[in-house]
């Protein structure tokens, strides 16, 4: 070995290391949204030891609540009790008033459809270098997932979408308030359409391609899906209009807060088939 | 035991340690970043080019649970992992209060290296959480002290 290569081995090496980083990112290009195979390995390896992890603390947490903690357990029963009472009623009211209107086996698919047609995940991490990026969530390929299918927190308002990579037992879930996300949404009150995009900087989105003379949106006002971008069915909720603004540009600056809550994101319901048997 | 070995378990510790934070609390995760401290402190005690290494490594396995640019956060922690080693060769950092001062800089140099290789070459929005992204040098540096003492206690134990 040259006595200089010797002497200056570890910057080399250094640079040598800065130089395959400058290369793997270079090659994402041409690959565009799909991960590279080295992505793909190391999420593959590593989600296993991040659902054991999610497991020890869920477990712990189970014997907490299920055998220390039994405070006001009595009066959280009486109260989902009630509720439980109250969804049925309701549950049976809807289903006399579908029955109204569909034959009976029209109405056994239907329900059967709806029965089957979301499937419940534990969320078992989370981006570590922007939490408002994505999570990653305890079903994958082998629970049938697949890209783009909705993800929805226990309330029915919108997180994200399913996105890669997605592994036999985990998946990754795009959050609503990734740069790169957008959804077709709609005001609840006026209908002005426009495009939801996820702002990560500060756990935000904008409500965009809403023109500067448009005077029909308020703050305060719900946003919905609109169903146009063939992933979110219409009529979710996906965030209030926080703020709006004028600048130079031909559209409104509108600021929208999403009703993502990470303290509510234990599980989440994922859309494994659309209501209208499409999927 | 083998620099490769102790790296392996350094990156598990750390990624299992970021897991169960995360169960914690997510917001959380915006001050506290424990493969920054890892890697500060891989650099500082195995050598620069063994920092430089695991800084890559980590940043991978970052970056492959990450919706970023694949390589983004092993480039600002392999640099944060080669000069925590290069410039403990060059200068005593191990005083407690010297060792808060260094460490606590090297958390904000792999901070503003990610923010600047973020915002400027790759256009890349970075989360400020309220001002608590702004935390994560001073919480890296508590945490980094803490840890090394701890290690230097245990190290000294076992060479009785």
């Amino acid at each position: 070995m040259p006595r200089f290569l010797k002497e200056q081995k570890k910057p080399l090496i250094f640079a040598g290391l800065l130089f395959a980083q400058l290369v793997l990112v270079s090659i994402q290009v041409p690959l565009g949204e799909e991960p590279s195979y080295l992505e793909k390995a190391v999420f593959f390896v590593f989600a296993p030891v991040q659902r054991a992890v999610h497991g020890l603390f869920a477990g712990a947490g189970r014997i907490w609540d299920r055998y220390i903690y039994l405070r006001r357990v009595e009066t959280q029963n009486q109260a989902l009790r009630d509720e439980l009472f109250h969804l049925r009623q309701t549950n049976m009211r809807l289903t006399n008033a579908l029955a109204d209107i569909q034959e009976t086996k029209e109405l056994e698919v239907t329900l059967a459809t709806l029965q089957k047609s979301f499937l419940v995940a534990a969320v078992i991490g989370v981006d570590a270098s922007n939490i408002y990026k994505s999570i990653i969530i305890d079903k994958g390929s082998n629970h049938g997932l697949t890209s783009n299918m909705p993800v929805l927190d226990r309330n029915g308002n919108v997180v994200g979408r399913v996105t890669a990579p997605i592994s036999l037992q985990e998946a990754t879930v795009q959050l609503l308030t990734d740069d790169n996300s957008a959804i077709g949404v709609l005001s609840e009150t006026n209908k002005v359409v426009g495009q939801l995009v996820g702002d990560a900087r500060g756990g935000r989105c904008l409500f965009k391609y809403v023109l500067a003379t448009n005077e029909l949106l308020v703050e305060g006002e719900e946003l919905l899906t609109s169903g146009f971008d063939k992933i979110f069915p219409p009529g979710l909720k996906a965030g209030t209009i926080l703020s709006i603004a004028i600048d130079s540009s031909l559209f409104k600056r509108i600021v929208v807060e999403p009703h993502l809550n990470f303290r509510e994101l234990g599980h989440v319901a994922v859309i494994t088939q659309r209501t209208d048997g499409t999927r | 035991m083998k620099p490769i070995i102790k790296g392996g378990l350094t990156i598990l510790a750390a990624f299992v340690l970021t897991s169960a934070l995360r169960q914690l609390s997510v917001p959380l995760l915006l001050c506290v970043n424990v493969f920054t401290v890892a890697v500060i402190l891989f650099g500082l005690i195995e050598g620069e080019l063994q920092g430089a290494v695991l800084g890559m490594a980590c940043g991978l396995v970052v970056d492959s649970f990450s919706l970023g640019i694949f390589g983004l956060s092993g480039l600002a922690h392999t640099v944060t992992g080669f000069l925590s080693g290069f410039i403990s060769r060059k200068m005593n950092v191990l005083p407690m209060g010297r060792l808060f001062v260094f460490t606590g800089l090297m958390g904000g140099l792999d901070l503003g290296l990610w923010v600047l290789l973020s915002a400027v070459f790759f256009s890349e929005g970075f989360p400020w959480g309220g001002g608590l992204l702004l935390a994560q040098p001073l919480v890296t540096a508590a945490l980094g002290t803490v840890v090394y003492l701890i290690y230097r206690r245990i190290k000294a134990r076992h060479e009785r």
